[in-house]
């Protein structure tokens, strides 16, 4: 994963994204107990805006070397999905990631109160049963989590989940 | 002295509050021996998805014709 790690940090060095941050199930395992999840999932800003922002990012990965697998492209042996910050949740939760070091190579993960939004936002099954470890497991800010989710219009459904995970 | 079920809720609180104590140092382990438990945990889910993508072919194979099911 180090390896990997390198050349995400290459493409923002290369000027092909702005900046990335780590989540989905990767992220997710920063802050629980470790579950098996297949990809790393990698969001990013990129650089000039435009309709296609994983265009150039593919071409220049498949000139690296790096061959797609269905939604996904094989980087250094770990299948990276890279998906843009579609909404202004993603697109904070990728400006205001955590930087931490990974083995001597520095990355970002986005926090875990983004996590957990971005969870209830996504809202299928496993982001719910996700978002039941983070409440246990996790260190979240409740105060940070209850601002996050009225700003970005997802008190109901959290709501809702809590009470399904406090009657668990 | 304690009813049978006082005792199996006693047993089960501390059952619960092992597996909840185990997870917490689960998430506490540094992320990179996390990465490694989960390149694990992928490694025997293939070696599952595999076994029983080939056991019924592998096991019909193996079976002799005379005791084969009709």
């Amino acid at each position: 994963m180090k390896k990997t790690l390198v050349v995400l940090n290459g493409l923002k060095k290369q000027g092909l994204i702005a900046d990335y941050a780590i989540g989905g199930g990767m992220g997710a395992v920063f802050y629980v107990e470790p579950f098996l999840t297949y990809d790393l999932d990698v969001f990013i800003v990129a650089d000039k805006p435009g309709l296609q922002p994983l265009e150039s990012l593919y071409r220049y990965l498949k000139k690296r070397g790096f061959r797609p697998q269905q939604e996904q492209i094989i980087i250094e042996g770990i299948p990276v999905q890279f998906l843009p910050a579609y909404n202004k949740l993603l697109k904070e939760a990728v400006s205001e990631a955590r930087e931490i070091v990974y083995q001597g190579t520095a990355t970002r993960v986005m926090t875990a109160e983004h996590l957990a939004a971005v969870m209830v936002q996504t809202g299928r099954t496993k982001d719910r049963e996700r978002f039941f470890k983070m409440i246990e497991e996790a260190k979240i800010d409740p105060g940070k989590l209850a601002r996050m989710v009225e700003r970005f219009g997802l008190r109901q459904k959290f709501l809702q989940w809590k009470r399904m995970h406090d009657e668990k | 002295m304690k009813s049978k079920a006082a005792a199996t809720d006693v047993m089960l609180a501390g059952k619960v509050r092992a597996k909840s104590e185990f997870r917490r140092k689960q998430a506490a382990m540094p992320f990179a021996r996390k990465v490694e438990v989960v390149v694990r945990l992928q490694k025997i889910a293939a070696g599952i998805g595999k076994a029983a993508g080939k056991k019924p072919v592998r096991s019909a194979w193996r079976i002799p014709a005379r005791r084969r099911p009709a």
